[in-house]
């Protein structure tokens, strides 16, 4: 997979934030409830694919709730997109948006998932759906473009025409 | 995988020389009094090239005697993301300078810049 491709996969960070408290007389400090889901998300952003998925894994095993199970798998999707495993991949996406059909990052995994399998239908219907609930991503924006490379591809071309100006405005016909 | 390596290229800034990659542009012939030396080309801008934007800009400027360009600026653009790479490849292009007889006109010159994006044919 590519670093770009890699750098579009979204992860739900499981993220344990150290929230201070804002009486300055008692601070408490809140640590990961998933040890496992934390560091594997962690490997995931890092690029450690591998890692990534077999600390999810164990994290998932130990999971607390449906947050934590939808945090879990989404980043399974995610780490088994990284390490080209599209089929496995799929599964977990699926079963994070058949439980959360709002969740905007998964239908972006997903995306690529199908681009990956050639699915251009799907994948397109994704970043459609992925952009109604966050027209502002510029993740989807590149998965976009990603997309639109695969199926209409296109060069650039530019024109420097130096016969437009005002002081010069007579067009030349070369016909 | 071609056109994911082509994303992270396109997001460089400099304009390049017309001579490194003439097969992405085209140059039509000037027909003002003063000969281009050194025409640079402008960079696709990445977020226009992957939302498929396409526009013009015409951009206005003097040239001095040496051949430099001086007060660049924009006098009509169809989508501001265009205006900066346009600007830059003014300021970096030049022109023959002026020989010693010659008289400095002093009249504005302008090029317009289309930037295209053209279906890749298969095969």
């Amino acid at each position: 997979m590519s670093m770009h491709m890699t750098m579009l996969v979204i992860l739900s960070l499981a993220w344990a934030v150290a929230q201070a408290d804002d009486d300055v007389s008692s601070k408490t400090v809140i640590g990961p409830s998933n040890i496992f889901l934390y560091e594997g998300a962690n490997k995931l952003k890092a690029g450690d694919a591998e890692d990534g998925v077999r600390l999810t894994l164990q994290g998932l095993k130990t999971a607390t709730g449906a947050r934590e199970e939808k945090i879990g798998h989404a980043n399974l999707c995610a780490g088994f997109l990284m390490m080209s495993q599209y089929e496995t991949a799929l599964e977990h996406c699926d079963w994070v948006i058949e439980r959360d059909p709002n969740h905007w990052r998964t239908y972006n995994n997903r995306a690529i998932v199908y681009m990956r399998l050639g699915r251009f239908e799907e994948s397109e219907a994704d970043i459609q759906k992925g952009q109604e609930l966050n027209p502002r991503s510029e993740n989807l924006k590149e998965v976009k473009g990603m997309y639109l490379d695969q199926v209409e591809p296109v060069r650039e071309h530019i024109t420097i025409d130096d016969r437009r100006g005002d002081t010069a405005p007579k067009e030349k016909n070369d016909n | 995988m071609h056109s994911f390596a082509l994303l992270v290229l396109l997001t460089g800034t400099s304009a390049l020389d017309v001579g490194a990659d003439n097969n992405k542009a085209r140059i039509i012939d000037s027909d003002s009094d003063r000969t281009p030396l050194h025409t640079v080309v402008p960079v696709y801008p990445f977020k226009a090239r992957r939302d498929r934007i396409e526009g013009e800009v015409q951009v206005c400027f003097d040239i001095d005697r040496a051949g430099r360009t001086r007060r660049v600026a924009v006098r009509r653009s169809t989508h501001r993301i265009f205006e900066r790479p346009s600007i830059r490849a003014v300021k970096a292009s030049t022109f023959r300078p002026l020989d010693d007889d010659q008289a400095l006109q002093a009249i504005k010159s302008c090029r317009t810049f289309v930037f295209a994006l053209q279906p890749v044919e298969d095969g």
